[in-house]
């Protein structure tokens, strides 16, 4: 069974850098641009993806606008929410796993921290 | 004002860290920190990216290269051959990289601070930052090129314009 | 002091057999940096006495040394996750069933290299058992890496391998661009030099031993050797813990190898309880 994700960051060399890593992990990935983009597409998909990669300062709607309205959607209660960006600063991160970020990776980052976050949130692929 | 006195802006040596991390992230190749760095040196040639810095302290990151190390950053990136890479592409990672270096720093500043977007300039000669004064800046060698790094901080200019 | 041709070739070669890195010529400036602490620590002003020195075949631990200096970036913290899991779910509720309330929990982290494995037992410890005193000591040969465990302080990169991010805020702040392991957490553990591979002295009876990914550098007698000792530490119902891939099977017959849950961990003699009476 393969595990999806998706990656949503304004950045597109950003979103090359993880669906690259996340690829090699074993993952399908799909990409949204911001977290409107990214609803749109939750919206249209068939299936829920597993994960989402989630960047917080993008336009229209941000990323943690986003994981606000992801988990007060019950179609999105098995979205697990890993957001990927700059922002440091320690109320910053608390402020994301209070609005329900399940884990937080810092830029920059390592493949092996990509790796590390998803296994802590028993996403693997088995590859 | 309060927060504008009690940022902590990076050293030089903590810049370079910054870098540093940057580099082994998402790049391959060592950086070899130049130890007294020549801040007259033109421009003249060099892609310049940047972010701004705004909210409790107002200011610049820059990176400045030739445009064949910022060739070298987009292959590497992105891992394409140097045959594939657009200028587009350059852009993006010249301007990723000032990002992620740049977010590191507003990390430092403080919780108010808010990044712009990055930008680029393909000819950095042409680059004028009225009112700016240089801070901090961590020059290193890569791959037989030159990479610089600066953080500007604003000037209160008599006037007061931009 | 530039390192001769013939050192660096020897570390090359060593590095590649233990750890599978390549170090091309051009990295001397690397293996200059990441020795030389480890050359002072030892008493050497010169990397090329020092790196001669580990060529003796008594002194692996050394060898040892050098190969985490040029291989370690960043270690994990919770590295393995399935055996802190184990630890959690299997280990500590017994260790609480057994020992008397007011008595600390005892945990020996013997390969502790720059802390994460000392201060992750206690993030997992604080979390899971709060109203339990522990206390951790964390060992290792190197002075350096010492160094900044008992400082407790990490750079972004290594931030990230591996740490739940609740644990982070809860547990550390941001100094500069790097973070500070908060100092309540510190006061539960002590890091201290100590050589494996001769007598222990002045350590107190362990609940717990972790002594992972280490015995693979030494040979079969002083790996016997040390391995007795480390039981001798040991309380009579306590629980030594391996890397992944290593067995005391062939080694020390005395341990008693069990698995519980996901974890393989060994008891000190089979007189050992087993059984869990009650779950929490």
């Amino acid at each position: 069974m393969t595990v999806h994700a998706i990656v949503i960051d304004d950045s597109s060399a950003m979103r090359m850098i993880l669906r690259r890593i996340v690829t090699k992990l074993g993952f399908e990935v799909d990409e949204a641009v911001n977290g409107r983009d990214a609803l749109d597409k939750l919206n249209a998909a068939e299936q829920v993806p597993d994960v989402a990669l989630i960047d917080w300062n993008m336009p229209e709607m941000n990323g943690l606008e986003f994981i606000q309205a992801v988990r007060s959607d019950p179609r999105y209660s098995r979205l697990t929410l890993l957001m990927v960006t700059t922002e440091s600063e320690q109320s910053q991160i608390v402020r994301a796993l209070a609005a329900g970020a399940h884990e937080y990776l810092i830029k920059p980052f390592t493949p092996d921290a990509v790796a590390e976050k998803l296994e802590i949130l028993g996403l693997t692929a088995g590859v | 004002m309060t927060e504008a006195m009690t940022a902590v802006l990076p050293s030089a040596p903590e810049l370079a860290e910054i870098v540093d991390q940057v580099w082994a992230s998402f790049l391959e190749g060592e950086l070899t920190a130049v130890p007294e760095p020549d801040v007259t040196r033109p421009y003249a040639g060099c892609l310049i990216a940047w972010v701004s810095i705004g909210g409790g302290w107002t200011g610049h990151l820059s990176v400045v290269c030739s445009d064949a190390a910022a060739r070298s950053i987009a292959t590497d990136m992105f891992q394409l051959d140097d045959s594939e890479v657009t200028t587009a592409e350059v852009a993006d990672a010249l301007g990723e990289i000032a990002n992620m270096v740049g977010g590191s720093v507003k990390g430092m500043v403080g919780a108010t601070a808010v990044l712009s977007l990055p930008q680029v300039v393909l000819d950095a000669a042409a680059l004028v930052s009225p009112e700016t004064c240089r801070l901090v800046t961590v020059q290193a060698h890569w791959k037989d090129e030159l990479l610089e790094f600066s953080l500007w901080e604003r000037q209160p200019g008599n006037g007061g314009g931009k | 002091m530039a390192i001769a041709s013939t050192e660096f070739n020897y570390v090359a070669d060593l590095v590649r057999r233990e750890a599978a890195i390549v170090l091309e010529p051009g990295k001397e400036y690397l293996v200059e940096a990441r020795l030389l602490p480890l050359a002072r620590a030892a008493g050497h002003t010169d990397i090329g006495q020092y790196i001669r020195d580990a060529q003796q075949p008594v002194n692996r631990e050394q060898r040892w040394a050098i190969v985490e200096a040029l291989t370690t970036n960043e270690t994990s913290w919770f590295r393995d996750a399935a055996v802190f899991e184990g630890f959690r779910k299997e280990l500590l509720p017994r260790l609480i069933e057994t020992r008397p309330a007011y008595q600390p929990l005892r945990i020996w982290s013997a390969a502790a290299s720059t802390g994460q494995e000392a201060y992750s037992l206690a993030m997992l410890l604080t979390e899971e058992a709060p109203a339990r005193k522990f206390e951790i000591v964390g060992t290792d040969i190197s002075r350096a890496v010492l160094e900044q465990a008992r400082a407790g302080r990490y750079t972004q990169m290594e931030m990230n391998r591996g740490l739940p991010a609740r644990h982070l805020v809860r547990f550390f702040q941001r100094t500069g661009t790097a973070w500070q392991v908060d100092p309540q957490l510190q006061r539960s553990i002590s890091f201290r030099e100590l050589n494996l591979a001769a007598p222990f002295t002045g350590l107190p009876r362990f609940d717990v031993v972790f002594l992972r990914n280490v015995l693979i550098y030494f040979d079969l007698p002083t790996k016997q050797t040390i391995l007795r000792r480390v039981r001798q530490t040991m309380a009579s119902d306590g629980w030594l813990i391996l890397g992944t891939a290593e067995t005391t099977r062939g080694i020390d017959e005395e341990f008693e190898h069990t698995r519980l849950a996901g974890l393989t961990a060994y008891r000190a003699s089979a007189e050992a309880p087993l059984e869990l009476t009650r779950r929490a």
